[in-house]
């Protein structure tokens, strides 16, 4: 059974995740735990203000999110501080970026920051569809932020409403080598005679050995993009979108958020618990829903700001 | 096709400031220690290391982090540290939509 956790962890990679969420871990029996917050994917270094940046002024406005209104809106101490900073809204025409005070110091991409960072968007998540930042984006001043809102007011338009009423859902899949070894040696009559022979023989077996070593890999391999090709496949048809990242560790096969719409939400969770009903040997670790982290990218054009301004 | 719909490229003009940007890490290395912080909270996740271990894990990291990132910052580029005019920014949809 896979049962959603709303809860912690990301990828893009992503920043993830306030300890409220539940996790879910499909066949098993979802197990609760403390989940790290997960690192935004575009982490973006919190980069200090040292005191010789000039012009700084120590203090600046940390970006949580962009939305579609133009109300002048408090969300309450909810954002990224000890104590937790106030957030609220700075439009621009239609749209506003959800912001906070942040000290001008550096921001580690720590859980307890990343988790400030997931609790407002969260929070926001629940009255508006958002545009999630990625973890440690810091302007000056609430007119810089304005600026940048007029700057890409179009394409922050054409953004939310691609993402309207949808939320992220992440989904990895980790598997048990050995027991998956075992499943193909019962399934494949060569690799099993192969091994037999190997324990069997005397003298040398380090070519045996190499060959079954080759044999169990390219096995494994094809297990692997066989279940996630499937995976993929049965998640299709409930859902608006999807991307796979790069799996992390060596026991993780399919590390992949889907975009779902908040109308097929039921239908896209039961279909992951039939699947983690399917995948029995699979463990499954469902989250969500997210901002939809792993489906918009904002970029920045930089450049170093030169001191003699 | 990672990317199917490029709603805005480029071509803006505005200028403004910014300390500590978002997209510094454009300008860095430290993929490979991104994703150890990864792993280690997967392993948290996974009950395979301690709330502890995590932890001092985590600073470890971050700090490792750090030091890259002011050693790149510092090479080449009197800049001050971490300030930067933004001068454009782009919005797009990424992922693979299902059609």
């Amino acid at each position: 059974m896979a049962s959603r956790r709303k809860r912690s962890t990301h990828a893009r990679q992503s920043p993830r995740a306030p300890g409220k969420r539940k996790t879910g871990r499909a066949g098993a029996g979802g197990r609760r735990s403390a989940a790290p917050a997960p690192v935004p994917s575009a982490v973006p270094r919190p980069t200090p203000a040292p005191g010789r940046a000039a012009k700084s002024d120590g203090r600046g406005k940390y970006v949580y999110c962009i939305i579609h209104s133009a109300d002048l809106r408090r969300f309450g101490a909810i954002g990224i501080g000890d104590p937790p900073a106030e957030a609220y809204t700075v439009p621009y025409r239609d749209i506003s970026a959800v912001v906070s005070d942040t000290p001008g110091e550096a921001l580690d991409a720590t859980r307890e920051n990343v988790l400030g960072h997931e609790r407002v968007n969260e929070t926001v998540m629940r009255s508006y569809t958002v545009i999630p930042m990625s973890f440690g984006t810091v302007f000056k001043t609430d007119d810089d932020i304005a600026q940048l809102l007029r700057g890409a007011y179009e394409a922050f338009r054409d953004v939310l409403e691609k993402m309207q009423d949808k939320v992220e859902f992440g989904l990895k899949v980790l598997w048990d080598r050995d027991v998956i070894v075992q499943q193909i040696e019962s399934d494949d009559e060569d690799i099993r005679r192969l091994k037999s022979e190997i324990s069997g023989q005397r003298g040398s077996t380090y070519f045996a050995r190499m060959q079954y070593g080759r044999l169990i890999e390219t096995a494994l391999q094809a297990r692997a993009d066989r279940y996630v090709g499937d995976i993929f496949e049965q998640l299709r048809e409930v859902s608006v979108a999807s991307r796979a990242n790069k799996p992390i560790g060596d026991r993780m096969i399919m590390n992949a958020a889907f975009l779902v719409s908040r109308d097929k939400e039921a239908a896209f969770d039961a279909k992951v618990k039939e699947i983690g009903a399917i995948y029995d040997k699979l463990n499954f670790r469902y989250t969500g829903p997210w901002p939809p982290y792993n489906f918009v990218n904002i970029r920045l054009k930089l450049e170093r700001a030169r001191e003699a301004e | 096709m990672i990317i199917l719909d490029r709603l805005l490229v480029g071509g803006l003009s505005f200028v403004l400031r910014t300390i500590q940007a978002a997209v510094e890490r454009e300008l860095t290395d430290d993929t490979a220690l991104r994703e150890e912080l990864l792993a280690a909270q997967l392993r948290l996740e996974l009950g395979e290391i301690s709330e502890a271990e995590y932890v001092r894990l985590e600073r470890e990291l971050l700090d490792r982090l750090n030091e890259v990132r002011a050693r790149q910052r510092g090479e080449g580029d009197d800049a001050p540290a971490g300030e930067f005019r933004v001068t454009g920014a782009e919005a797009t949809f990424t992922g693979d939509e299902h059609r």
